[in-house]
């Protein structure tokens, strides 16, 4: 009866993790499309200001301490590198630079999503 | 973590099919399954220490999937024979009445060598000792002897293998003062046998014979004037 318990449990457990996982990555990621999405206009339009990519900078550090624990840290790192890249280019007022790094970070964000289908 | 908890399930499957493939003679003690486990987790707990770019969680998700594995496949073996046959293997008789069984060995892709081997550690060193010879599950070989073992053995060296699996050992031969000729005409006092027909010849120093045909039954027959030192 133990080891049907402790199946079960751990089943559940690993379930459940699976399903949070999914969860909180889709929702993560596809939100960050939306806010590179946003951002990647106003960079697009050249109306983009600093406190935009502060912004999103912002958001991405109080998420990727979760992310953390369910995606390699490469893509986090990469993720990083970017965003620090699109801040300089905005602070330089290079837009078109800075729309490019944007798009880069939107197709690493399918990626990381295209992590759990693979 | 379910994509890492689906690999790792299909990883386990994989390798369990492969192993129970390769046969018995590649386990060591334990069961087919329990191998598998013992490969992969050492793996998979040893990629994530070193490696920090990956989550810990996939290690900890792996891990705990094995787990799983093992418990589920204790559980299923509980419940049916078949199916803990199908995971864990039966036990196969490789020696019988009738000697070493020739098909049986080609199954488990094993060969006398292998047998002899495994002979010897339990402490059996002649064919004729054994009335029969079981492969177990976990690739151990169990044995009934054909006498008591406490009984006095006759010390006469331990047997050389004058003929393996059709093919004549000359260096052992040679070790033996015998030639091919002298040999041929010994086997054909006893059998009409040629040396493709042999899966096993072994002689002691006091020329006692132990002849397997490939097909058929063993034959001991002592060759006179052997006086060997080995």
């Amino acid at each position: 009866m133990k080891k049907y318990i402790i199946v079960v449990v751990v089943l559940a457990l690993i379930i459940t993790a699976g399903l949070f996982e999914q969860d909180y990555l889709m929702s993560t990621m596809t939100e960050f499309e939306t806010r590179i999405e946003t951002v990647a206009v106003k960079a697009k339009d050249k109306i983009i200001v600093q406190s935009d990519a502060d912004d999103l900078i912002e958001w991405w550090n109080g998420k990727k301490g979760r992310l953390d624990l369910i995606i390699p840290h490469i893509n986090i790192t990469e993720a990083d590198m970017r965003l620090g890249e699109m801040k300089a280019l905005v602070e330089v007022r290079k837009y078109e630079e800075a729309y490019a790094q944007l798009n880069i970070l939107k197709s690493l964000s399918v990626r990381i999503k295209e992590l759990l289908s693979s | 973590m379910l994509t890492i908890f689906f690999r790792a399930i299909i990883i386990f499957v994989v390798l369990l099919v492969v192993i129970r493939l390769m046969g018995k003679r590649q386990l060591g003690e334990m069961e087919p399954f329990e191998l598998v486990i013992t490969l992969v987790i050492a793996e998979i707990a040893c990629i994530p220490m070193g490696d920090s770019s990956l989550p810990l969680s996939y290690g900890i998700i792996s891990i705990l999937t094995l787990f799983f594995m093992h418990q589920l496949i204790n559980i299923i073996g509980s419940w049916s024979i078949t199916l803990r046959r199908i995971l864990s293997g039966k036990p196969a008789i490789i020696i019988d009445k009738n000697g070493i069984r020739y098909k049986e060995l080609q199954k488990l892709s094993m060969s006398v060598n292998d047998i002899q081997q495994s002979m010897r550690s339990l402490g059996y060193f002649n064919f004729d000792e054994v009335m029969y010879g079981i492969l177990e599950g976990n690739g151990k070989l169990s044995i009934l002897p054909n006498a008591p073992k406490d009984s006095e053995p006759e010390q006469a060296g331990m047997p050389i293998s004058l003929v393996l699996e059709g093919k004549v050992m000359k260096n052992e031969l040679e070790k033996a003062g015998l030639t091919e000729e002298a040999l041929s005409k010994e086997i054909e006092k006893t059998a009409p046998l040629k040396f493709p027909d042999i899966l096993y010849l072994g002689m002691n120093s006091r020329g006692k014979m132990y002849i397997q045909p490939k097909k058929g039954k063993y034959i001991v027959h002592t060759m006179d004037g052997v006086q060997g030192d080995w």
